[in-house]
Order: C-alpha cells, then structure tokens, then sequence
C-alpha cells in the first residue's frame, strides 16, 4: 500500500513485537499494531487496524507526499 | 484435609497483610487491588516487589502506565528502597506504558496489548522474575479509551501472567460510589483499599472482597503508611489470645495498694486507673514508673502534660524524673494527641518499645486519645496496645479521666474493662460537707483484692491510703446516702440470719 502510494520514497520496517521484545520496549509500545511514522518529524503513532488507505494517509499527514495515481 | 485443596500462597511479607490473608496472595495468580485517589495502590503495588526482593529474594518487574519509572524510584525511596540498585542488580524491572505527551498515539481501530505482553514477558524472563505489579487500569483507560477492549486485554494479561507462572496485582481505581466497577465482578481476588473520612478523621483501610478458593479474614482493616517502611496493617480485631501469663508480681509504688491488690499488680498486667480530674491519676502513674526495680525501665506516654509539667508534680510527690531519665532507666514522651491519629500513635508507641525495652508502661491518659478518635478506632486501638503490651510481657498502666466529678464511668472503661487484668477507680466522696477521696480496686484479675472503698490523701509522699469508708453509700455512683450507726446494725443482723437459715 505504501508503495502503492509513495514509490520507492518510503522506508517500512515491520518488526513482530514476539519476536523483537527489545525493540517494543525500546519504542514503548504497548498496543499492536501501531504504525509510528518516524520521518516527516515530529512523531507520531497510530494504533489499531488500519483500514481505510485515504484515512490513514491523511492522519499521517502524507498529503503532499502522494504519488499520483497512475 | 481441607487445607491441602487450599492454594498455595506468596507470603507477600507486607507487615499484618499475611496474617488477615492466612498466608499472603494466592500464588502465580492475579489479584485486582481496587481503590480511589490517594487509597496508596501504587504504594502496595511497589512494596509487594519490594518486600519480595527484601525478605524472599524474589525479583520483581513494575509495569506503569501512570508514573515514570523516574518519578517512582524518587517517590519510594523514602520508604528506604533502593530501587535504582535493585535495577542494577537484576531484582527489579520496570516496563514504562507511561504516557508520553510527545507520542501520543492516535487509535485508528482495533487493537490488543500485544505489545505491553511481549514486553512484560521479555522484562519477567530477563531478571526471572517472580512478582509482577501493573499500575494502574485507571491510566490505561485515560491514555486508549475504549475501556471494552482494555477490560478485555486485561483479562488476557492476567491469563498470560498465570501462564507464566508470576504472582501479580493489578492496580484499578474506584470511586467508591454506589457501583462496583466491572473488574471487581470478574476478577478472581480482589483488594479494596479505602481512604475515607469518618468524623472529620482520615482513616486508610484494606478490605479482603475475595480470594476465589482460599480464605482470608473478612472485614476492613485499618492500616497506616509508616514514613520509612510503607504500609503496615494493625489486624486489631484478630489479636489473638495467647498471652503467657505470669504469677510474679511487682509493685505499684504505692504499699498499701499493693496490700489491697493482694500483693501488687501481676508483672505482665494491665491495669487501668479511673477517676475524676485531680483525684490523682496521674500520681498513680507516676508512683508505678518510680517504683523501678532492679533492672527495670519505665516508659510514659504523656498526652496530657508537657515533660515541665510532669517533672514539676513528679517532684511535688517526691519523685526524682530527670535523674531517672538521665540514668538511662525512664524515658518520657510527651505529645499532643492532635500530632496523629491513634493507628499512628499505636505504631509510634510500638517504636518506643521496641526501642527502650521497657518493663514497666504507663499512657497519661487514654481519654486524651479518646478525643481524636471514632469510637471504634479508640476501642481498637486500646486492645491492640493492650494485646501487645502483653505480649512483650511488660506491665502496663492506663489513665482514664471520667467526665463528672462525681460517680460516672468513662467509655475507656465501658470498651477495655474485659481486656484489662485489674480496674482501679479513684473517687470524691462528699462526706458530711467535705469532699475527700476514695479508691477501690474494682477487679483484680487471678488474685483475691481488697473490696473496701478507701480513704486515701497525697502528699508531698504521694498517696496514703486509709481507712474504708464507713457509713456512706453510693460513692461509685456518686448518689452518696448516709446510714446511721442503728441501719448498720440492722443490715448486720439481716446477714446474721440470712447465714443462720442456710
């Protein structure tokens, strides 16, 4: 989906928390999933299925980052 | 037996706790401590790990979702734990779900706590932990809504933590409104801890609601929160009778006392002294803690009078205080009631004993306790200090102030006068225009004792007791009759014949 929207401009990490303890304590995650968009700065975290692709963009503030559709 | 179908239990080493909990929490299972603000949750919930680690080398692991780990190694290191060196030594473990302002996340749909359950597993397979506290569902709440989901990934935490074979508590907030929140319901044991205010007084209390398959003391307990070592329960109502009791007496300073207690006050007897104000309780005291044998040592609580003042009648009856006190032999301690309620005043007393190691206690007086009290703290109070006292051998002596002059009994009286060896009521006795005193000994517990009601006077000697007093009745109740010499032959006869037709 990413790619889908962003291209090749995007860095996705996925990291199963069961497998990776270390790392959930390190970001301090407490719910799965959470989704944390590290760059743009500043921050941020969503949690919970995500569902619906215009959504999710818009709350990760990726607007301007779009990829036009082809 | 019975007792083998019992679970198992983590004696939690809480001081009181294991003994209302027959034995501490039900082991490798969760218990829900439910309470509201202020009702010292996070305080247990730290001291159940930290007692562990102190006293059973148990390791712990301290999930928060309210304070940072920072802010509670500060907090709790007045209790006298070293959190941040029982980190460095692999004892104790926190896992941080404190909200952080700068992440806050945003919920998009639904989720579970996987996270949170990875990372505690993680926490309690790193330091081998055996203890886990969660703190609290309340915070929880505030930072994912959705209190359905919560309420349910708790249940799947707990399951896990049983899993894992950890005896945990979860910490929830209560309003202590009409309704019971949900978790009470569902959980298997649950402990309330309560702060309310009973007649313009604070008073902590814990309650046992349930442990499912095991047993526990039922009702509230009141508690305190002891400046260096956190929470100490006073099981007051489940004191149990097992006080060695001892044939040896010792003197009550005053001789003629002793004659009509039938050879003094036994040495681990408690014996309350009741009287009006001036009638001379405070002398009885006094006269009881000077009169040291070898070996001994007093202690007085004094709640009434400054350690000037005490000094000051102390010499008046000719008894030397300061120079006992610097011998190393009495110790005075004088305070205002006000300074704290009585489950402190109970666990301040304690101190001092512990500290002094006193034979000989007197409390001048326990109505100045009384004043700060509800009535069943007051009568709580006292059997716990008289239980304990006991206990530790020591004999004890209370004052007690009537509130009339004349006649009258005092609550301390109507409370502590089944648990009290001896009772000791000093009286005005208004004779022909005069008033004069009287003192009886109204129970002297194991020994035969004086019935008489006698005169007595003090001095610069302090007290001298008399003669009975003859002719005059009604002096306990303070409604005096006097009978002529002619009525007292009568009532001689009247006996005289009762014995002859038996």
């Amino acid at each position: 989906m990413c790619k889908d929207f962003l291209g090749n401009h995007v860095m996705l990490e996925i990291i199963d928390v069961l497998q990776r303890p270390d790392e959930a304590e390190n970001e301090k995650i407490l719910a799965t999933p959470t989704l944390i968009r590290q760059s743009p700065g500043p921050a941020r975290r969503l949690v919970g299925d995500l569902g619906e692709p215009d959504r999710l963009i818009q709350l990760l503030g990726l607007q301007d980052h779009i990829r036009p559709r082809q | 037996m019975s007792t083998s179908r019992e679970l198992t239990r983590c004696k939690t080493f809480i001081p009181g706790f294991d003994l209302i909990s027959n034995g501490g929490l039900p082991a490798g299972r969760t218990t829900l401590v439910s309470g509201g603000p202020g009702s010292a949750k996070t305080i247990l919930a730290a001291q159940f790990l930290a007692e562990g680690i102190r006293n059973a080398s148990q390791p712990g692991c301290f999930v928060t979702f309210e304070e940072q780990p920072a802010d509670i190694r500060r907090n709790l290191a007045s209790f006298g734990w070293n959190i941040e060196k029982w980190e460095d030594e692999n004892k104790w473990i926190f896992v941080d779900g404190s909200l952080h302002p700068k992440d806050e996340p945003v919920m998009v749909g639904d989720y579970d706590l996987g996270g949170l359950m990875a990372r505690v597993n993680h926490a309690v397979r790193t330091i081998n932990a055996q203890r886990v506290s969660l703190d609290s569902i309340g915070a929880m709440l505030v930072q994912f809504g959705m209190p359905v989901v919560i309420r349910r990934e708790l249940y799947r935490v707990a399951w896990q933590l049983r899993e894992m074979d950890v005896t945990s508590i979860i910490t929830a907030e209560h309003t202590g409104q009409a309704e019971a929140p949900v978790e009470e319901y569902v959980a298997d044991n649950v402990i309330i801890l309560r702060n309310t205010l009973e007649e313009e007084k604070r008073r902590r209390t814990l309650e046992i609601l349930k442990f499912r398959g095991a047993s526990h003391l039922k009702g509230e307990f009141p508690f305190t929160i002891s400046e260096d070592s956190g929470i100490i329960l006073l099981p007051l109502s489940s004191i149990e009778l097992r006080q060695k009791s001892s044939d040896k007496r010792i003197t009550s300073g005053i001789s003629e006392l002793d004659a009509m207690c039938g050879g003094g006050f036994y040495r681990d007897s408690v014996v309350l002294v009741s009287g009006a104000t001036g009638t001379g309780k405070t002398l009885t005291a006094t006269q009881f803690l000077a009169a040291l044998g070898e070996d001994e040592r007093g202690l007085l609580f004094a709640f009434e009078e400054s350690r000037d003042q005490l000094y000051r009648n102390a010499l008046g009856w000719g008894v030397d205080f300061p120079s006992l006190e610097a011998a190393g032999r009495l110790r005075i301690v004088s305070e205002y009631p006000e300074v704290a309620a009585p489950e402190d005043h109970l666990l301040r007393i304690k101190k001092q004993i512990e500290d002094f190691q006193p034979t000989r206690t007197a409390v001048d007086s326990l109505s100045a306790l009384e004043r700060i009290s509800t009535v069943r703290t007051f009568r709580e109070f006292v059997l716990a200090l008289t239980s304990y006292l006991k206990d530790k051998q020591i004999a004890g002596v209370f004052t007690s102030t009537t509130p009339s002059l004349l006649g009258g009994s005092t609550v301390t009286e109507a409370h502590i006068s089944s648990v009290t060896d001896s009772i000791i009521l000093l009286r005005y006795v208004e004779a022909f225009g005069e008033m004069r005193r009287g003192i009886t000994v109204l129970k002297m517990r194991g020994s035969q004792h004086d019935r008489n009601i006698r005169e007595y006077s003090i001095d610069s000697g302090g007290m001298h007791i008399g003669e009975p007093f003859r002719g005059i009745s009604g002096i306990l109740s303070g409604q005096f009759t006097h009978s002529t010499s002619s009525e007292l032959q009568t009532l001689h006869r009247m006996f005289e014949n009762d014995d002859e037709e038996s």
